[in-house]
């Protein structure tokens, strides 16, 4: 299941997508493990109960 | 001309529908050459369709506001046989046997669609310098980008060629061309307004809505646009308000919020002064001032791009083994959202959820936010940094920051101009609100706003 793009472009996007790891790692690590996603229908759901 | 005063002028008799669409074609031939922010021109259609509305009009039909009324449309806008690209090389013979909800909606209510506007390549970005179609220019500064990825649309409202164009936005795609070229723009809340027959760039943060020239006259487009769709499984059944402000609108008790984190940092000080100065007036027309304290929007920022890089990708998928096809920014964010593990992506959703419930309690608190919508002027045409007070940014983190965060939570956002600069380069504000009360914003908005021109 890897994704087919050249090499090159991994390993230049690496460094960006660590820069993105830095702040998304400890807020995944933050989460209840009751907490369900967030769907696109949650908002209109909520309002339309 | 405003809707406003086209409205008028086509209920006084002064002009006909015709004589509109003409002096906007006028407009164009004058301003398309230096703006590039028209891709395509539908002009025997419209002429032909503002005579047929002219004809219903004699004969004592009038639809509303916008009967009559030139527009634009985003080439993001499915039309019936007219050529519809997205902004990109894969789609320039791609013509629509159908049209889009929006555009069914704008023609029920009247308005004559005169042309597409030139856009991002696939709304996937803020510059609008486009590498197939060429670049948009801003009309305030032709040197300077006019925002995106509804950069075509910003600069057609804002040169004045039409009173309103449709946009679309994922990351600020409205929000950033409408404080770029000086003119209002409403993200919508999600579900507001039918996704059917858009080309899409993420299932979960996409959101049409109108620029304009006025607050007034945004109501009046997203009255006309508002209100279930079948069609799309995210619109919504919530009812839909009557969003035009009265004409002596008050904000006497509005509870105004204004962060203490986050949306006054980093910002270029001409910005911040303008912005300051909106809310001082709030406060003087007798709104009340509460300082909220926001959740982390960096983070938010963040949970952002996780799902605009996956969704994006995922979409484009089918077309991405030619790489040709694609310019050089797109392709590296298309690269970067191939990369990103599907099990980030679901923990954004998850972290999304949590964002949502955090701005729901500030909201309990206020009636809406007040920030800053760009905090910084547009970069000139080719330059990836922009720079606020003497530092440098990436241009797309930048202009980005106070409104990406914004679709994730699916929360309405109206701009607003707040004056013109010392270069005389337009500055806004952004009022963010609970979900389905645009009516709120569209009153806060219309007492606030300052017109430029």
């Amino acid at each position: 299941m890897a994704p087919d793009i050249p090499k090159e472009a991994v390993e230049r996007f690496a460094p960006g997508l660590d820069g993105l790891e830095k702040v998304f790692r400890p807020l995944v690590a933050g989460i209840p493990l009751e907490a369900e996603p967030a769907y696109v229908l949650l908002l209109a759901r909520e309002r339309d109960a | 001309m405003t809707i406003e005063q086209a409205a008028r002028r086509l209920a006084s008799g002064e002009s006909r529908s015709t004589d509109l669409v003409q002096e906007t074609f006028q407009a164009i031939e004058r301003e398309n050459p230096r703006l590039n922010a028209f891709l395509t021109l539908l002009a025997d259609a419209a002429r032909d369709r503002a005579k047929a509305l002219d004809s219903e009009r004699a004969g004592g039909k009038v639809r509303g506001p916008l009967h009559g009324v030139p527009v634009a449309v985003k080439d993001v806008f499915c039309m019936r046989g007219v050529r519809t690209t997205c902004g990109s090389k894969l789609f320039t013979s791609h013509v629509p046997d159908y049209d889009s909800a929006v555009v069914e909606r704008l023609e029920a209510a009247g308005a004559v669609i005169v042309g597409k506007t030139t856009m991002h390549e696939l709304a996937y970005g803020v510059t609008s310098n486009n590498p197939h179609f060429g670049p948009v220019r801003n009309p305030w500064d032709t040197h300077r980008i006019p925002g995106g990825s509804s950069g075509g649309s910003g600069a057609a409202v804002g040169a004045g060629v039409v009173a309103m164009a449709m946009g679309s936005d994922t990351a600020g795609s409205i929000r950033i061309p409408a404080p770029f070229c000086g003119t209002v723009g409403i993200k919508p809340t999600t579900g507001r307004v039918s996704r059917y027959g858009v080309m899409p760039l993420d299932f979960t943060l996409d959101h049409m809505g109108p620029l304009t020239q006025t607050v007034r006259d945004a109501a009046i487009c997203l009255q006309a646009l508002a209100g279930y769709d079948s069609r799309d499984d995210s619109s919504s059944r919530a009812a839909v308000e009557n969003y035009v402000p009265p004409a002596e609108v008050s904000i006497r008790g509005l509870r105004v919020g204004v962060p203490e984190n986050f949306y006054f940092d980093r910002v270029d000080s001409e910005i911040l002064k303008a912005v300051r100065r909106t809310i001082d007036r709030a406060k003087a027309m007798g709104a009340t001032l509460v300082n909220v304290r926001v959740p982390d929007i960096e983070a938010l920022n963040v949970v952002g791009r996780v799902i605009l890089l996956s969704e994006a990708s995922a979409c484009m998928t089918p077309y991405l083994s030619d790489r040709s096809q694609f310019g050089a920014d797109v392709l590296s964010l298309f690269d970067q959202g191939r990369l990103v593990a599907a099990t980030d992506y679901v923990n954004a959703q998850r972290l999304r959820r949590g964002f949502q419930r955090d701005f729901a309690r500030i909201l309990e608190g206020v009636d809406c936010l007040i920030t800053p919508t760009a905090p910084v002027f547009p970069a000139i045409i080719g330059q990836n940094e922009v720079d606020i007070n003497g530092a440098k940014e990436d241009t797309r983190l930048a202009t980005t920051r106070f409104v990406r965060g914004i679709n994730v939570l699916g929360l309405p956002a109206l701009s607003i101009p707040c004056g013109l600069s010392p270069a005389r380069l337009p500055m806004s504000a952004q009022i963010i609100g609970r979900p389905f009360e645009e009516a709120l914003l569209f009153r806060a908005g219309a007492a606030l706003e300052e017109p430029l021109q």
